[in-house]
């Protein structure tokens, strides 16, 4: 109650302070980037690699996670304790470069349905037992179990033999020959010239024998994993987990510090009760209340206790394409073209926010085309135009919606007036809770935009474009069916569906890129199947008097086996 | 009587089966707990596999019927995000929930109680107008804006531990539960503190107190008694009288000898009163009104001139004193005489 209370102040608020547009006090303007205003806060230097010292604790919040044990971990909070806990086949770097993990090396056949790990010789499990390919075989066997009722095992699905065992028909990867101790050869059903970079989600771990079945809840308490850090007991629920360092650890450097104090903290508020703690000395990192970021930034960016990072995730509006009035890609450009990002980008957001123009975002530098979203300047006059031509009148109803809860009130609000502004549209604007938002994204028939977001798994464009536009990805097989997949707008394209299968298939990764890039190209600048909002970019508190080498990873996690004391 | 039984069995079973159905709905009203993991869609496969492993592709009757039975064993199931069992979540949070209301009970009744006592004894003093005043506060504003200003205030001064805490970092509970359980308390604290004032200050100008003063009991005495008669509308727990005055009526019951028997066997009578534990509201006044005529003599013996003091309604000078016109201000300028 409160929260809505204070949101529709800050969205009256917001909305004032867009009245004046043009001619207001302009905070947070960044520098000028060919003739292109760039908003938002800029990112933080990556600080020079200090040389590793063992010591220190490092202390910090999260709420209570979903799981820690590889085969169900999923949310941030899982992954930050499994991804410390365990070292999987490769590591993905902070700007999403690959690196080795368990395995040395990786090679696919020429058309990627096999691929071969060359694991390290000698790492262990915290209890000694080898890290083998068996170990492997078995982590993965024991997620993808149809008893184990895994939430991420789908990112195990091109591997031969997936199937059967969700089915329940098999109780082993048929696909995966664990035979030589150092090598694990993965048979695809789906051939994935990518696959390896799959690979370094949690759910793809090893267990040792200990391990047992999924539902084993001393192991879930307490994973014996092959990570940098071991757990210091069981996981203490609603109260926290303690992390210490594995001095046996031989699969990459050891970390630093002598242990993890992860408090577990009210899920109500979490994040502000995060911020509290960096302030009050209990905790040497936190995420932040949204509102508070610039006001924070002001504080602590001088100290050198602010870190800014872009981060592989894009905010958009989800047009339903199938449904009058956004089939054309003409209707779709004049919503986009009629929002003012910048403005709201320093109004509501107080330039907390990067305006969007493409939908493959700057993290990952290799495949990110600037501009490639043409429609996605802000041109009212252009808007006009394309929406007398699509048939998008002035009166037309265009339904918004948003999920409530996440802090999306302000902004939302702000677009809807922009529609109505602009467009004369009668924006049919309202918010609801997440899963009501998602169903009736599913529902056969939604019309309008759609608040949305997307995080990357894996440090490729595919990922982006394959679950959010292909055509399989709708997950119904007519119109009238509700979807099931990603692809809730519906967008199909066969052109699209074609390049990214091309691209699936070409093992050159600069190759694969640019596939992926003239696949984007088409889906984005040309059909506008989602309109992007806002880069996603991550801010944190880290207590840098005390620590160095702490960086925001490619997961959005601290860089925890890094850390060291100064 | 068979039948009035009968037919209350059968009212509550039907009032348990509303409720049970009410909450077993309530649960699908958060949506399906399987659909998404963030922002993403479970794939639909998957999403058939969690809800076999929960029970959930059965009929709902079938479910609605399989909860029911298992919580007539005790058993609650599966929390669907944490697939923990319910039964050892609360097992974990019960006994924390249990200390923190008694520490906000126990809390609000002391600050309540001796507020509203002194704040009518002591009748429109700047005491009672800050009482007053403060307790009107306290119920105009809400509990979280109390519970934020002390986090941000009070939390990590003297011994009240930060907020947050790192779990690492032990604190005894009393200390844990003071500040939150504080903030419980206040508002009820306030209710009290003013119900109190106002019983307390009808009982003061009641005619069985003005008997008492007349009858030579100190202000203290006065005091002491009209609050547990002040108290009815208090739902007040359980009262064990001091343990000090216990010890003392123990003596006396023991050591005086030379003293007439119904005074010896009035003196065991009250040692073993001392030690009962009894209910604060039932019948108060008449309970406690005989009690005003047998003044208590550890109370008397400091307040006035041993002389003066009365062991015993049958021996006690009878000294008159002038009654006061009641009225405004009497009990506290009586009392503060």
């Amino acid at each position: 109650m409160r929260k809505v209370r204070t949101g529709t102040v800050v969205a009256l608020a917001a909305l004032l302070s867009l009245v004046p547009a043009g001619c207001g006090k302009r905070p947070n303007v960044g520098t000028q980037n060919g003739g292109v205003p760039l908003v938002g806060f800029p990112e933080t230097p990556v600080s020079p690699h200090v040389p590793g010292k063992p010591g220190g604790v490092f202390r910090l919040g999260i709420v209570e996670p979903r799981a820690i044990d590889p085969y169900n971990a999923q949310e941030s909070e899982g992954n930050l304790v499994t991804e410390n806990l365990f070292t999987e086949l490769i590591n993905v770097g902070p700007d999403g470069s690959v690196s080795p993990g368990v395995a040395t090396s990786w090679t696919a056949n020429p058309d990627c349905s096999q691929w071969t790990f060359t694991l390290k010789h000698g790492t262990t499990f915290h209890n000694g037992e080898q890290v083998d390919s068996a170990a492997f075989k078995r982590g993965w066997e024991r997620a993808a179990a149809r008893s184990a009722a895994s939430e991420v095992a789908y990112h195990m699905n091109e591997v031969q033999g997936f199937d059967a065992m969700q089915a329940g028909t098999s109780d082993h990867l048929s696909g995966v020959d664990a035979s030589v101790p150092d090598r694990l050869v993965v048979t695809l059903a789906h051939p994935d010239c990518e696959f390896h970079l799959r690979t370094y989600k949690t759910v793809f771990s090893p267990v040792p024998t200990v391990a047992g079945p999924a539902d084993n809840k001393a192991y879930n308490d307490q994973p014996i994993g092959n990570g940098p850090f071991m757990m210091e007991g069981p996981w203490q629920h609603d109260r926290g987990i303690r992390l210490k360092r594995f001095d046996g650890y031989t699969a990459g450097p050891k970390a630093n510090l002598d242990q993890v104090d992860i408090t577990i903290l009210p899920s109500q508020g979490g994040v502000q009760a995060e911020y509290d703690g960096f302030n009050n000395g209990t905790f040497d990192w936190a995420r932040l209340p949204t509102p508070l970021l610039s006001q924070i930034r002001v504080t602590y960016e001088p100290r050198g206790e602010w870190i800014s990072k872009k981060t592989a995730g894009i905010n958009y509006l989800l047009p339903m394409v199938t449904t009058p009035p956004l089939t054309s890609a003409a209707a779709r450009k004049a919503i986009s073209e009629a929002i003012d990002r910048v403005a709201i980008a320093r109004g509501v957001f107080q330039g907390a926010q990067v305006p969007a123009d493409a939908f493959i975002p700057p993290a990952l530098p290799d495949a990110y085309q600037s501009g490639v979203c043409t429609a996605c300047r802000y041109d009212p006059v252009d808007a006009k135009r394309l929406a007398q031509q699509a048939g998008l009148t002035p009166g037309t109803t265009v339904n918004f919606q948003f999920n409530t809860g996440g802090g999306h009130e302000e902004w939302t609000a702000a677009v809807a007036q922009q529609l109505r502004r602009n467009l004369g549209l009668n924006v049919n604007y309202s918010g609801v809770p997440f899963s009501d938002l998602l169903k009736n994204e599913l529902q056969p028939g939604a019309s309008g935009i759609f608040r949305a977001a997307w995080g990357a798994d894996y440090p490729t464009p595919g990922n982006f474009l394959q679950p959010l536009l292909s055509t399989a990805a709708i997950g119904a097989t007519s119109p009238s069916q509700p979807a099931t997949g990603d692809n809730r707008g519906r967008y199909s394209n066969p052109r699209f569906d074609q390049l990214l299968a091309q691209a699936a298939a070409t093992p050159d990764k600069t190759q694969r890129i640019g596939l992926y890039q003239q696949a984007e190209q088409l889906a984005i600048g040309q059909d506008l199947a989602e309109i992007p909002l806002w880069f996603r970019q991550q801010f944190r508190l880290a207590n840098t008097t005390k620590f160095a080498n702490v960086y925001l990873d490619f997961a959005e996690e601290p860089t925890l086996a890094e850390i060291t004391l100064r | 009587m068979t039948r009035f039984v009968a037919r209350r069995i059968a009212q509550a079973v039907l009032v348990l089966l509303v409720a049970t159905l009410a909450i077993f709905l309530a649960t699908f009203a958060l949506g399906d707990p399987f659909a998404s993991t963030g922002e993403k869609v479970v794939p639909p496969e998957i999403q058939a596999i969690d809800r076999a492993k929960f029970g959930l592709d059965k009929p709902l009757p079938v479910q609605y019927l399989t909860y029911l039975s298992n919580l007539v064993r005790l058993d609650f199931g599966v929390d669907f995000d944490q697939r923990r069992q319910v039964s050892s979540m609360l097992a974990e949070t019960l006994p924390n929930t249990i200390r923190l209301a008694l520490v906000a009970i126990a809390l609000d009744v002391l600050i309540g109680v001796i507020a509203g006592v002194i704040a009518a004894v002591k009748r429109y003093s700047f005491t009672d107008v800050l009482v007053t005043v403060s307790s009107t506060l306290a119920i105009g504003v809400p509990t979280f804006v109390i519970g934020l200003v002390l986090v941000g205030y009070v939390s990590g001064v003297w011994i009240f531990p930060v907020v947050p805490r790192s779990f690492t970092v032990q604190v005894p509970w009393w200390r844990e539960v003071l500040l939150p359980g504080f903030t419980l308390a206040i508002i009820d604290a306030a209710f009290i503190a003013r119900l109190m004032r106002g019983s307390m200050l009808e009982v003061l100008r009641s005619d069985y107190i003005r008997t008492a003063r007349s009858k030579g009991a100190s202000p203290r005495g006065v005091v002491r008694f009209s609050w547990r008669a002040s108290a009815l509308p208090l739902p007040v727990c359980s009262w064990f009288r001091p343990k000090r005055s216990c010890f003392r009526r123990f003596r006396a019951a023991r050591s005086s000898s030379a003293i007439s028997a119904s005074r010896r066997s009035h003196r065991r009578r009250r040692w073993r009163g001392c030690l009962s534990v009894r209910l604060c509201f039932p019948g108060l006044p008449s309970l406690w009104s005989r009690r005003f005529f047998d003044p208590p003599t550890t109370n008397v013996r400091h307040a006035r001139p041993p002389a003066a003091a009365a062991r015993h309604p049958e021996d006690r000078p009878v000294r008159a004193r002038p009654l006061r016109r009641a009225g405004r201000g009497d009990a506290g300028q009586a009392l503060g005489q």
